[in-house]
């Protein structure tokens, strides 16, 4: 690959980064999920690009309110 | 907007603040804004590179912005659109099921006043996803592709706006009028889904709101914008909206 | 004046009769106990109040006023509380503040006010989704009185609670007696007979009874004095010297009992009786009495099962 191509990729790979590392960051402080177990979201997150983190964030934290 | 709208539309703001939902959609957009420019200019190459191991000559046209615009279009026409629907399912049924809604309801504000806030946030929303995703597509293409005609191409992402506008009111709509979160997905996966098919059919088609990201081209295009889906959409969303107020308001509590 | 004016009301689900007709009022400054088996009708006929479903037949005004009129002049506390989890404990009066259209430099005040109250400023600037249940339904207090409504409705405001957590809503809901109306459903006897006022008894669907507390315990149940002896003798001795007299009195081991009104009528000759026999009184105990008697009595007129 050219430096033009990496130079173009960069601000891709840092937004889909920055999905991940909020994800990782709420994962790390959460211990209620819901749908799968906690360590089945880490795999989710991690390695479905965009929907992974989209889902996640979405419908998979259990809020603390919650009964 | 009244005094009480203004709070209303404050609470759902921060809420989407709180819950990232305005991060999420925001840096959808911006993906989208990369990808699909990058995916037109780069797509000989890809293409070439898994056809040559098959032996088939695959000749192309030049590519141009206009191909970029036309990936642009696609993405978010499917991602931008299921992730959406992901988005706003639950703002009123969510509520329903937890029961935060009742908040609301004791006080003295009207189930349309809810709504209207729920829109209102819509707004801004999509405006914020809809600027960074112009940000993105707009160098990317102007920065590959010779030509690109900015202005325009700004002036056409009103159509996508409406597009979204009209997805975001039928999620809403329909969640206000069922129990649960999922219902309302499914439920304007169908709209969506009846729309597109819709689209084909010669009389009707053209008043469908899946023919207004088409749009887009057309106004990048120089040529003038077809007023039938502007049309047929503002018709669809009042029933929706008339719909989703009614069933909203018959909605009780039965834990 | 009677600011909650309920009658004939009805509501149906399907076949089955949730409530039955139910006709009560609610003068002006009482500590309303609305008291009854779970089941029985109560949160059905507060969400039909509060306006969160809507009744099969029947009217009822609030503070004078019918329908979403009457939205303004009450305040409300659900069964299971459930706030916005990503809001703070402040944020949430703000908001609430904001939709009774109060003024501005007015809410602030009686947000701080609020918090103090209920005991909740060191959690106000935290997201409620953290807290305990009994903090939140200590907010729950807050947001149901910040707009100083004529009425609060509290739908069993600590039956979800750990006992110190019910003491401190309690004793919460003894202080707002003085602010406002309070309308509490509970089916926990002794917190209505502690708490309120007045009480209506509520079964499958339709008011059995409504009366003063004070009224319903002199009618319907009995305060009584225990007189604990020293000895089994002494005590049946002292028994029959005071049915000798022609009183009414029961023994039961070391105590005689005697009812209140009685003893208060009679206490120095029962006082001299004992000091000649020369029966050496251990303890002298005075029981106040219990809405459990009207209750059973009132559930069980009708034919319940109370399992």
């Amino acid at each position: 690959m050219d430096t033009q191509t990496i130079v173009l990729l960069l601000p891709l790979i840092i937004l889909e980064l920055v999905l991940k590392i909020i994800c990782l960051r709420d994962w790390l402080h959460r211990e209620r999920f819901k749908g799968v177990p906690k360590s089945a979201w880490l795999l989710i997150f991690l390695f479905i690009n965009l929907f992974g983190p989209v889902v996640y964030l979405l419908y998979g934290r259990k809020t603390d309110g919650d009964y | 907007m009244t005094f009480l709208e203004k709070s209303i539309v404050k609470k759902e703001i921060l809420e989407m603040v709180r819950t990232s939902r305005l991060l999420i959609w925001t840096v959808v957009c911006m993906i989208i804004g990369i990808v699909s420019p990058l995916t037109a200019y780069y797509l000989p190459d890809i293409i070439s590179a898994f056809g040559a191991t098959e032996n088939i000559a695959i000749s192309f046209g030049k590519i141009t912005y206009q191909d970029s615009v036309e990936q642009y279009i696609k993405n978010f026409g499917q991602i931008g659109t299921i992730v959406l629907i992901l988005m706003m399912m639950g703002s009123v049924a969510g509520e329903k099921v937890d029961g935060s809604v009742q908040f609301l309801l004791v006080r003295p504000v009207g189930t349309i006043s809810i709504l209207v806030a729920k829109f209102v946030s819509l707004l801004v929303l999509l405006v914020t996803g809809l600027l960074g995703s112009m940000l993105t597509m707009g160098f990317y293409t102007w920065y590959l592709f010779p030509g690109f005609p900015g202005f325009r191409f700004i002036y056409a992402n009103l159509f996508l706006f409406l597009y979204f506008f009209a997805i975001g009111i039928i999620t809403i709509a329909i969640s206000a009028s069922v129990r649960k979160p999922i219902l309302a997905g499914i439920g304007t996966l169908g709209v969506w889904l009846l729309a597109s098919i819709m689209g084909a059919i010669r009389s009707i088609g053209p008043f469908s709101f899946a023919k207004l990201p088409e749009q887009v081209i057309q106004t990048i295009e120089g040529f003038p914008f077809e007023w039938q889906p502007i049309v047929g959409t503002a018709i669809l969303l009042c029933l929706f909206i008339l719909a989703g107020t009614m069933l909203f308001n018959r909605w009780e509590p039965n834990d | 004046m009677a600011i909650i004016e309920v009658s004939n009301l009805t509501k149906r689900y399907g076949s089955v009769q949730a409530l039955d007709g139910v006709t009560l009022s609610v003068e002006e400054g009482r500590v309303f106990g609305f008291l009854g088996p779970n089941g029985a009708g109560k949160t059905t006929l507060i969400r039909i109040l509060t306006g969160l479903i809507s009744a099969t037949s029947g009217t009822f005004r609030i503070n004078g006023q019918v329908d979403d009129g009457s939205k303004g002049s009450f305040g409300y506390l659900a069964q299971q509380p459930s706030y916005y989890s990503w809001m703070t404990g402040r944020e949430l009066l703000d908001l609430s503040g904001s939709l009774y259209g109060m003024e501005k430099n007015e809410k602030g005040r009686r947000i701080r006010e609020m918090l103090h109250l209920c005991g909740i400023e060191e959690a106000a600037d935290r997201r409620i989704g953290g807290y305990s249940g009994g903090m939140r339904q200590r907010l729950g207090i807050a947001q149901a009185i910040l707009h100083s409504p004529k009425v609060v409705f509290l739908d069993e405001p600590v039956s979800a609670l750990d006992p110190v957590g019910r003491k401190e809503v309690l004793s919460l809901i003894a202080i707002l007696r003085e602010r406002t109306t309070i309308f509490m459903s509970s089916h926990i006897l002794d917190d209505v007979q502690r708490t309120c006022d007045e009480v209506a008894i509520i079964n499958k669907g339709s008011i059995r009874i409504q009366e003063k507390t004070k009224t319903l315990l002199r009618l319907h149940a009995q305060p009584i004095v225990h007189m604990e002896f020293e000895s089994k003798t002494a005590a049946h001795q002292c028994l029959i010297q005071i049915m000798e007299m022609g009183l009414h009195a029961t023994v039961s081991d070391f105590t005689v009992s005697i009812s209140s009104e009685t003893y208060a009528q009679e206490s120095s000759r029962i006082l001299n009786l004992i000091g000649n026999g020369g029966w050496k009184l251990e303890k002298l105990e005075h029981q106040e009495a219990t809405l459990e008697d009207v209750f059973m009595h009132h559930i069980q007129e009708a034919g319940d099962d109370l399992s």
